[in-house]
């Protein structure tokens, strides 16, 4: 357990530093990375400052050592807009989105999970292919069409829910659902997946003979047994997460990271760019490194492949 | 997966493709139907076309579908330009499928190449392709796909391609396990030991027995990367004016929703039916395929 902990936080590792290094290559092969730090409307005086503080005059590799030490020191370039540190500007964006991703991923797990079990112990009945009909649905119905169909119904025609902004619980509603549908869908239909290999294992059947309650068996032998597969799509799922908050949050104009990304690239405003997709990089990794965790924890056999690592 | 010997899947396949033709289930064939209409709507696009989908006609603006009691000039209405939307989406339909159809291929041929590789005996490559492949699965893919068009600003090929290597990783992945199973049964151990080269062995045989799960594996990723192409147009970060897709006829709508809904709501539609009857169709694939997954 330890040893496959510590391969993934190498692979981690690994990942961040991959897409650093891309960005470094990207933002070099794109032209002149000053042009991209500062603007357009930088005087030759900025210029020449700048090329010495970044070392642009210096060898690639030396280049390429400081670009990872600015970064650790905190120096992630300016947002020429407003001339200011590009992190900071982030930053302040992660609360709105934090909070919106967090609700739409317990809205998804809430309408998901049930659906999916609900979907497998009546197998091939009605009710599985109602639950996987709207499973189906859910997952092709695109977040940005099913946000302007909502906008259309509740803030143009009936006026109940406010269209834009994220000051007061009712500006929630839309842009959880919408963001949540499509991650409900597929938690569905893996959760249904999930159950249906379960419960056909032997331990079931060995349930079922010394007469356990389907309530019971549910319980006790099934669902934490199917929980184990469903916890590793959690992760993937969280990266689907931050490409939908993107569109939600420009439908709904909320305050986030998504929204700010979709202006600083259409502004080109690399730094800010380069801040956000090194975020969002740290963030999946971290994700995926907990999700490792849970797994060992909820897995016995994990557990106890350290205590066999020990002896 | 493994297991099934190369005669018995050849057999099966057959008796499938038999069964197939008589029971099709009907949601399949209404979103086969469904599907022939969009791809030829695209394909003809420009016989089809009632105008010119750039013509404007600013005494006719944001005029009603026929349905909210339009008139058949404009079938479908006209957009805040006063362009004709049937015929925009016409050409919309092709660019989006046509976009999604090369990005899917893109994909499928990287992925597959690099799938066979890594599942060759040399550890360094297929370690550093199955890193790859790692990494990609762990991040959301558009916010690299953003951060690049950001970096080079908007062009269509570089879009395309964008989109193309989108979906690669899985392909990478399956082929690799599928490749690494076919390797271990006898046909392919008889044409070892018949001397046959790894080009042959792997081109003409190993691959033709792989192609199940690649044509599964294409027909779920498409609605993926229609999705992907719609959602980038939508933020106008992807097709841009003056040409268009499904996703940037919908983002421009969006501006007029209150007055003209349809405007955004029709092409909307269009991408949801695209979707949904290609991941029906995938699913059905799947199951007729390969029962075993």
């Amino acid at each position: 357990m330890m040893r496959l902990l510590l391969n993934r936080l190498f692979r981690g590792v690994l990942t961040i530093w991959g897409v650093l290094t891309f960005v470094f290559i990207m933002l070099r092969l794109s032209g002149d990375p000053l042009d991209a730090l500062l603007g357009d409307e930088a005087t030759p005086e900025m210029i020449a400052y700048y090329t010495r503080l970044y070392g642009f005059d210096q060898p690639i590799w030396q280049q390429y050592i400081n670009y990872f030490t600015g970064l650790w020191q905190g120096n992630w370039g300016i947002s020429y807009r407003d001339g200011r540190d590009a992190f900071a500007v982030v930053m302040e964006r992660i609360p709105a989105t934090l909070y919106l991703g967090l609700s739409a991923f317990v809205f998804s797990l809430i309408l998901g999970v049930p659906l999916g079990i609900l979907a497998a112990r009546h197998r091939n009945s009605a009710i599985d292919r109602f639950a996987m009909g709207l499973a189906v649905l859910g997952f092709a119905l695109p977040n940005f069409f099913l946000g302007i169909l909502m906008l259309l119904l509740f803030t143009m025609t009936w006026q109940i829910l406010p269209s834009s902004g994220a000051g007061s619980l009712a500006h929630y509603i839309m842009p959880v659902i919408t963001l949540g549908t499509s991650g409900a869908g597929s938690i569905a239909r893996f959760t249904r997946s999930a159950m249906l290999e379960v419960m056909n294992r032997p331990y079931m059947r060995t349930a079922r003979a010394k007469g356990l309650l389907p309530g019971a068996r549910l319980r006790r032998h099934a669902l934490p047994n199917a929980a184990i597969p469903v916890v590793t799509i959690l992760g993937f799922r969280l990266g689907d997460m931050i490409a939908g908050s993107v569109v939600v949050e420009t439908v709904f104009a909320w305050p986030g990271v998504g929204r700010l990304l979709v202006n600083s690239v259409t502004a080109r405003e690399l730094a800010i760019v380069q801040a956000i997709v090194v975020l969002v990089t740290c963030t999946m990794v971290i994700a995926n490194l907990m999700v490792d965790l849970l797994y060992g924890w909820l897995d016995p056999r994990q557990r106890d492949a350290k205590a066999d690592d020990n002896g | 997966m493994a297991g099934s010997t190369h005669a018995s899947a050849m057999q099966r396949q057959t008796t499938m493709a038999e069964t197939s033709l008589r029971s099709t289930p009907f949601v399949v064939r209404l979103s086969l139907a469904c599907l022939a209409v969009f791809v030829l709507g695209g394909l003809f696009a420009g016989w089809i076309a009632p105008h010119d989908p750039a013509a404007q006609n600013l005494m006719q603006r944001l005029a009603p579908p026929v349905f909210l009691g339009g008139d058949w000039t404009y079938p479908l209405g006209t957009d805040a330009l006063g362009r004709d939307i049937f015929s925009r989406m016409l050409f919309a339909t092709r660019m989006s499928l046509g976009v999604a159809l090369l990005g899917t291929l893109i994909g499928a041929v990287i992925g597959t190449f690099l799938g066979f590789v890594a599942a060759q005996q040399n550890r360094v490559t297929s370690g550093v392709i199955m890193a790859l492949v790692d990494a990609q699965a762990a991040l959301p893919f558009q916010i690299l796909v953003l951060a690049a068009l950001a970096l080079f600003g908007n062009a269509l090929w570089l879009f395309v391609a964008l989109v193309g290597i989108a979906g690669w990783e899985t392909y990478a992945r399956l082929i690799r396990g599928a490749v690494l199973s076919a390797r271990t049964e006898t046909y392919v151990q008889a044409l070892e030991a018949t001397g046959a080269s790894a080009w042959r062995i792997h081109g003409r045989h190993i691959l033709p027995n792989v192609a199940n799960i690649l044509i599964i594996q294409i027909s779920l990723n498409f609605p993926s990367t229609i999705l992907l192409e719609t959602s980038l147009s939508f933020l106008g970060l992807g097709i841009q004016p003056p040409l268009t897709s499904l996703g940037e006829m919908l983002g421009s709508g969006r501006d007029h929703l209150l007055l003209a809904w349809w405007i955004a709501v029709v092409p909307g539609a269009a991408i949801f039916l695209i979707t949904l009857s290609m991941s029906l169709v995938g699913d059905w694939l799947r199951d007729l395929l390969d029962p075993d997954s």
